[in-house]
């Protein structure tokens, strides 16, 4: 598959579904389904494991311990007891069409003991939690194309969504700090954390294996001790690094030093400061291991309530060290040694001995997958669900019902405790998740997405999004958005937004894959496999007799495994390479990063292996073993990669990469040559091409979702990279092959407007509709839809069942439905209220397995949106314009073949946009259509030397036309031959789906303000366009006076007021309604002023009613206005 | 009006055509009957298209 | 330069401009008599659809103007109103009705009148079809055979399916044969077993302004004729290439006896003047082309309801109408 092809077009077997999914495709959900899958197969349980035990007494004086085991997740199903229904199963479009949520049951064990006793179980139905669609607990997992067909589904379903109430919804992927990788930050903020703090640190982001994520900072203070950061319910702690030293093993004194100082003997400054901390430990009187923990559970006990009240000091203490400092590691041992290669980093950093890395590098960074965030989500709702379960136990204890311990007294307490279904849901559905302790992450909202489905671009690429974290949206400075060059081939350097998200939205390249969690057998190995290749490992409790100077420490996923020798790294990191392609004894998606002792300070150095999941890696080509390596983003700044073969530098380059495009997301891999464009030309595309109106699916009866546009007449581009046919875009094809005339012909082509041909218009041109539905809900269990009989006119409209029939045309203040209000005891009629006219599409009745739930019923409406004036439409190369007129065929150029444009686009777009590409689509879509060839677009396909302009020119040239493309035309006006050549061929054209029907607005009078009187805004209600204060300063550099006083007195709030002359005050005018004495039915009324006491001079102005309300407002704190006042 | 079962009995019991979602069978659905297939137990019911004239203008 | 400094008005294109041999044609004054004098009209081809003719010693804005006439006010029979009576298949009612609307009828619009608001029911101004057909599961043939035509009955809607229905007296004037789509294998819509179509339809007569549906033609189209002088003998290899400059047949290669192969003109008529020629320096001398500025070359291709002959002669006719109509204005002020 080199090359594109029109195969489709004339293979009868098209459109049958393919013995197997498309692998490009099915890459898009992998990262989400598969951590999913995790959390499901082992997360799941591990993090069950992790939860602390709620203990607590009773007031009887029992102790109580609580605890949830043996977690597992259900396939979502037709709940028990329901008759009648022949499959079991839910599928996912069931949900998506009623609005329901696509989850299943999370079933668990609640173990309790008193005092210790034996443990009791009882069986609990936490509820349903939603399910990620094409996960191991979904129905679609392992299915068939023919089979997901069966199902409405498409045949290239790559699943990794949740369903939430009928919306497809999306975790977003997250740019997260590499897990259990000291990294070294210089951050200004720092500064201000304590007294003599410095801006200079080490940060680890711990994660363990249910991945929870703890982080921990060593701060350097300027007075040359170190403060270990780490943060509970989101309270940031600093302790003195030396004290958790202490407390993490029962060492000497000696020997810790010895360990911190090893490598860095002669370090006078470093090991004055290591002496240093000591010293100042002992100053507090905290002498040895045992002072140290008795310390510091001391101090936190009140702060870690989660401890029981009987928890002695020392059980506090590794509580904290557990639960808070460096938890990816069990052991203390390994906590030991890896706080102290921090701390020697921290002083190697401090003295500028290593370079800053930074945060913002993608080679610190790793992704947090949606089913990561789930699970911990998942794990702290538990943990919250125990809590609650232990406030009803101590409640109903204290209470008459007491508490003992039986079977019975817990079920009556877990009654009460509830679920979490709706928890989970709420946080899919918004987003936003509620946590005690942030989870590690800097947000708190944004978290979930909604998986447009617009066409098929836009929804392929919310998969392939990463987000650096909301929380840098609002910083000013522009760091976190900066692409950086270790990004290359990780992720898209065109594909991102302009904008506020600029940089921060960023999309993964095509080929880069995000790793999953490694086999624990083949990881428990890798530490003797090193030793057999070299490696010394690590000896704890005994100091080392290694010259560790001349070594590397060797670090497997964060923890200080062994020492290997300068001499022999390279050798090592080429045999681990080997072992690691094979992928028997190292997965094959290790990270092996030698970062190597320079002269000049560089990275830290070091060996790092990572094996951990969420890290993007990508495929490259290893010249030395000839076969495909994966590299990690880390791991990739440490090896020399060319492109080309010619690029070859003998015995310094080792990989080379796979394709020319590799660095190139899914989206920019459909522009065609891009390399032929002006590189912001390309952004704007990747932005164009997911506002087109195409075609989003294909099981359109089965669709509810809000809105969905659907171009009626799309065709297959005749110019398009290898890309377009790999993910097989014709199934869901979004645009169309247009005539393309370059010229300036009519005056309605100016600043980037479009003439349309009004018979290609007339023959179907470019035509859409939009589909969109309406969920309706019944106000009570009782109603019933139903057409109210006693009004006869209803039934033009509507059937017996109170529905319109299908295909009725509605306008507005047409019937839409009609049902018998069982809360009102009548029947009601809701009327059609959208300006436009809807064709009604289908009529969906639902019901729900509750007994207490409403009627539901949804309509679908079809709105036929054929190209108007104002429409807005682009060309695949970031050209976009509106369309100014609609222009009759006999009044366009033609050609000497008698072809009329169906488009005229004017050629001053080109020398400032400079898209090359589009000058090349036309001649090659030109050349295409004549020769009936399909030609390929993808970038790099051509070069100086053989330019893509020499290619189609002799194409065309074959096939009569002008080498150069263009054409002589005659005017359609006057029939005279046009003296200039005009530049002519097919592009293929995108309608976006910003359509003025949906955007036009227009007022002269309509709802103002009730309390200023001035216009209201916003389309829908009805309310005008702001005419600001720079369109104020305009009409007043114009002299416009008339005019402005036009939009902004008559037009806006004028109202009549009296005023006083002589006081000149608006407030004392008051009018006097006295009765005329003889006439008692009668009255009169009479102007007077208050202050003055007679009415003499009182006259009526026009002001703005705002200057009134203004005066009132000023008068409210004794400030009065005096308007003088003249008569003209 | 207070019970409209009884009163129009007219229309309340007057069927229309709903298709199953799952088994495409037909179903005659009158307003105040369950939504659900008789067939196979689905949840999802279409409403069928009925003979009515619309006239649309060829453009 | 001698061999185009003829009578005739010609347009030279030259590498980077065009430029005339004499006074353009635009700014003589018209007189009847030369006019009379210089106009021919030559029929080059004649078929059931397509018309190539030249018209010789006219204005180009005449000429324009009976492309325009043709795309634009030569008026014929199209679907104007769709009744849709049941429509199940997966086609949308709106975008079925647009897609009958294009099929090209064969009825003569001559012999009927302009839809007029309120004319009622009358058999002079519209056509009625009728479209109704339902597709079904062919039960007992071929049980295993995957092709669509063994177990679907009418799986596809094609043109031949519309039925005429005669109102009023159309029974007796048309016959069936003249009346109904010129083509039959328009594919309408596609239908699965349960899918039915029930449609009446109703076509008008119209004018092209009004629909692009309603055009007589596919297109209407003229463009100069192409004249190709050589000015020196290009031979051998170069004499090839210039032969590649142009479109097929319009240079030819000549062997001489000495063995030598020059190029020779031989029919520039169907040349699309491509201009490829000045892309090669040494050619670039060798060849003048002009283009005649009043001898058109139309083609009028059909699209089936009238010939192309009948198209242009109405669009002449209509021509004089208008003229006729102008000036009956012009008196009556």
């Amino acid at each position: 598959m080199d090359t594109p092809s029109l195969r489709n077009l004339t293979n009868l077997k098209y459109g049958v579904p393919a013995k197997e999914q498309n692998f490009i495709l099915q890459q898009l959900g992998a990262p989400h389904v598969s951590s999913f899958n995790y959390m499901v197969n082992k997360g799941l349980n591990d993090a069950v494991s992790e939860l602390f035990p709620v203990e607590f007494t009773i007031p009887s004086g029992e102790r109580i311990s609580l605890r949830i085991e043996d977690v597992s997740l259900n396939h979502p199903t037709v709940p028990l007891g329901v008759v009648g229904v022949k499959t079991q199963q839910i599928f996912p479009a069931e949900c998506r069409q009623r609005n329901a949520t696509y989850s299943g049951k999370l079933n668990g064990k609640v173990s309790w003991s008193v005092n210790d006793g034996p443990r009791l179980y009882i069986n609990q139905d936490f509820g349903n939690i939603p399910i990620m669609v094409k996960s191991n607990r979904c129905h679609l997992n392992e299915m068939t194309p023919k089979q997901l067909v069966a199902h409405n589904e498409h045949e290239q379903e790559w699943g990794g969504y949740f369903i939430i109430k009928g919306h497809e919804k999306l975790i977003r992927m997250l740019l997260m700090t590499r897990r259990n990788y000291p990294v070294a930050i210089k951050r200004g903020g720092w500064k201000g954390r304590g007294e003599l703090f410095s801006d200079i640190g080490v940060q680890i982001r711990c994660v363990n294996n249910s991945q929870t994520s703890v982080t921990n900072t060593l701060h350097f203070v300027t007075d040359g001790t170190v403060k270990l950061m780490f943060a509970h319910l989101k309270l940031l702690y600093y302790v003195p690094v030396m004290m958790i030293l202490k407390a993490t093993c029962d060492y000497t004194d000696q020997y810790i030093y010895k360990k911190l100082i090893e490598g860095f003997e002669d370090d006078s400054y470093y090991s004055d400061c290591i002496q240093n901390m000591m010293r100042n430990l002992h100053m507090e009187g905290l002498h040895s291991h045992a002072d140290c923990k008795g310390y510091l559970g001391k101090m936190f006990r009140v702060k870690f309530i989660e401890c029981p009240e009987w928890f002695t000091e020392v059980e506090v203490t590794d509580y904290v060290l557990k639960s808070c400092i460096l938890i990816h590691l069990k052991s203390m041992k390994d906590k030991f040694n890896m706080l102290v290669f921090m701390i020697q980093k921290l002083f190697a950093y401090a003295q500028d001995n290593c370079k800053t890395e930074g945060a913002d590098a993608v080679m610190v960074q790793e992704l947090l997958l949606g089913g990561n965030l789930y699970l911990q989500v998942l794990k702290e709702r538990l943990q919250t669900w125990l809590n609650y379960l232990r406030l009803n136990i101590l409640k109903n204890a204290k209470s008459g019902v007491g508490f003992s311990g039986t079977e019975k007294d817990m079920a009556r307490s877990i009654k009460f405790t509830g679920g979490i279904e709706s928890i989970m849901e709420k946080f899919l559905a918004t987003g936003s998740i509620n946590s005690p302790s942030g989870l590690g992450l800097m947000q708190d909202s944004g978290l979930a997405i909604v998986a447009e489905n617009i066409n098929r671009m836009r929804y392929m690429s919310h998969f392939r999004a990463v987000h650096r974290g909301s929380f840098f949206q609002e910083m000013r400075t522009t760091e976190a958005r900066q692409l950086l060059p270790d990004a290359w081939g990780f992720i898209c350097p065109v594909h991102t937004p302009d904008g506020t998200p600029c940089g921060l939205l960023n999309h993964l390249t095509m080929n880069c894959i995000v790793t999953n969690m490694p086999d624990e057998d083949i990881l428990k190995n890798i530490p003797s496999t090193l030793t057999e290749l070299g490696m010394v490992p690590v000896k704890n409790s005994q100091v080392s007799t290694l010259r560790v100077k001349e070594y590397y420490v060797t670090q497997l996923d964060g923890k200080v495994i062994g020492y290997v020798h300068s001499d022999i790294a390279n050798k090592l990191v080429n045999k681990l390479r080997c072992l690691k392609i094979k992928g028997e004894e190292v997965p094959n998606t290790l990270e092996i990063v030698l970062v190597p002792k320079k002269d000049v300070a560089g990275q830290y150095p070091g060996l790092f292996l990572f094996t951990g999941p969420a890290r993007m890696m990508r495929p490259v080509y290893n010249l030395l073993y000839q076969e495909i390596e994966f590299v990690g983003t880390f791991e990739q700044i440490y090896l020399d990669i060319c492109v080309t073969p010619q690029e070859i530098y003998k015995g310094v380059t080792t990989h080379m990469e796979v394709d020319k495009n590799s660095f190139l997301s899914n989206l920019s891999l459909l522009i065609p040559m891009p390399d032929c464009n002006q590189s912001p030309r390309n952004m704007y595309q990747c932005q164009m091409g997911k506002q087109t109106m195409g075609t989003p699916c294909l099981n359109w009866n089965s669709q509810a979702g809000s809105k969905l546009y659907r171009l009626q007449t799309p065709a297959s581009p005749l110019f398009r990279p290898v890309h377009y046919d790999k993910i097989g875009l014709d199934e869901f094809p979004m645009g169309t092959n247009a005539i393309v005339a370059v010229i300036s012909y009519t005056g309605y082509d100016m600043e980037d407007a479009m003439i349309i041909n009004k018979s290609s218009y007339e023959r179907g041109f470019c035509h859409g509709s939009i589909y969109k539905s309406e969920l309706i809900e019944l106000d009570d269990v009782n109603s019933y839809f139903c057409r109210d009989p006693s009004i006869p006119e209803l039934a033009d409209t509507l059937d017996a069942d109170g529905f319109p029939y299908i295909g009725k045309l509605l306008s507005k203040g047409d019937p839409l439905y009609c049902y018998y209000s069982a809360d009102g005891s009548k029947y009601e009629v809701r009327r059609f209220k959208d300006k436009e006219n809807y064709y009604v599409n289908s009529v969906r009745k639902y019901s729900t397995f509750s007994a207490r739930a409403k009627p539901t019923a949804s309509i679908t409406f079809r709105i036929t949106r054929n190209p108007t004036v104002g429409d807005k439409f682009a060309s695949r190369a970031g050209q976009k314009g509106i369309c100014s007129q609609k222009w009759p065929s006999e009044d366009l150029p033609f050609t000497e073949t008698g072809l009329v444009p169906d488009i005229v686009f004017n050629p001053h777009g080109f020398p400032s946009r400079m898209t090359i590409a589009m000058m090349i689509e036309i001649m090659a879509g030109k050349s295409a259509a004549l020769h009936g060839l399909v030609h390929d677009a993808s970038p790099f396909k051509f070069d100086e030397d053989n330019t893509a302009i020499d290619y189609f020119g002799r194409l065309l040239e074959a096939g009569g036309y002008n080498y150069y493309g263009t054409e002589t035309m005659y005017s359609g006006i006057d029939g005279r031959e046009m003296t200039v050549q005009i530049f002519f061929g097919i592009v293929h054209y995108q309608r976006l789906r910003h359509m003025v029907s949906d955007k036009w607005q227009v007022r002269s009078t309509g709802p103002t303000d009730i309390l200023t009187r001035q216009p209201v805004g916003g389309r829908k209600r009805g309310g005008g366009v702001r005419f600001g204060e720079m369109e104020r300063d305009s009409l007043i550099s114009h002299g416009t006076s008339f005019l402005l006083q036009d939009r902004l007195l008559h037009c806006s709030d004028r109202t009549t007021a009296l005023i006083c002359t002589s006081c000149g005050t608006l407030l004392g005018p008051m009018i006097m309604v006295t009765q005329i004495a003889d006439k008692p039915n009668m009255s009169e009324t009479k102007e007077m002023c208050r202050l003055c006491g007679h009415g003499d001079n009182v006259v009526e102005i026009q002001i703005p009613y705002i200057f009134k309300y203004f005066v009132t407002q000023l008068a409210s704190v004794n400030i009065n206005i005096k308007i003088s006042c003249n008569q003209t | 009006m207070s019970d409209p079962s009884t009163k129009d009995s007219a229309t309340t019991k007057t069927p229309m055509v709903y298709i199953c979602g799952e088994c495409h069978s037909e179903n005659e659905i009158r307003p105040r009957d369950p939504i659900r297939c008789r067939e196979c137990g689905y949840r999802i019911m279409y409403k069928k298209r009925t003979k009515r004239l619309i006239v649309f203008d060829a453009r | 330069m001698a061999s185009i400094n003829d009578d005739k008005p010609r347009v030279i294109l030259n590498e980077f401009k065009t430029t005339q041999n004499i006074p353009s044609v635009l700014d003589q004054t018209f007189h009847i008599k030369t006019f009379k004098k210089n106009l021919r009209v030559v029929i080059v081809r004649l078929d059931n659809l397509e018309l190539e003719f030249d018209l010789i010693g006219i204005h180009p804005f005449i000429a324009n103007t009976f492309r325009r006439l043709m795309l634009s006010d030569v008026p014929s029979m199209a679907i104007e109103k769709v009744h849709i009576y049941n429509n199940t298949s997966i086609i949308q009612d709106e975008v079925l009705a647009h897609r009958l609307g294009l099929i090209p009828l064969k009825a003569d619009p001559r012999l009927f009148n302009f839809k007029v608001a309120d004319s009622g029911e009358n058999d002079q101004d519209n056509l009625e079809f009728e479209l109704k057909i339902k597709c079904t599961r062919i039960k007992d043939e071929n049980k295993d055979s995957s092709r669509i035509d063994d177990i679907y009955k009418n799986h596809s809607v094609y043109s031949k399916h519309i039925k005429w229905i005669p109102n009023g007296n159309q029974a007796e004037t048309f016959k069936e044969e003249d009346v109904g789509p010129v083509h039959d294998d328009i594919l309408i819509a596609k239908l699965r077993p349960g899918h039915e179509l029930d449609l009446k339809l109703i076509a008008v007569k119209s004018i092209g302004r009004d629909h692009a549906k309603f055009s007589p033609v596919a297109t209407a189209f003229y463009r100069l004729l192409p004249d190709i002088k050589l000015t020196r003998e290009v031979e051998g290899e170069a004499a090839e290439r210039l032969q590649k400059c142009f479109s097929p047949g319009v240079i030819g290669l000549r062997h001489l006896k000495d063995g030598r192969t020059v190029a020779v003109v031989n029919n520039s008529r169907y040349d699309s003047t491509s201009r490829n020629v000045y892309r090669y320096d040494d050619l670039k001398d060798a060849v003048i082309m002009t283009k005649i500025q009043d001898h058109f070359i139309f083609s009028v291709e059909s699209v089936g309801s009238m010939a192309p002959d009948v198209i242009f002669t109405e669009a002449v006719k209509m021509l004089k109408e208008k003229c006729m109509s102008l000036l009956d204005e012009l008196e009556q002020s």
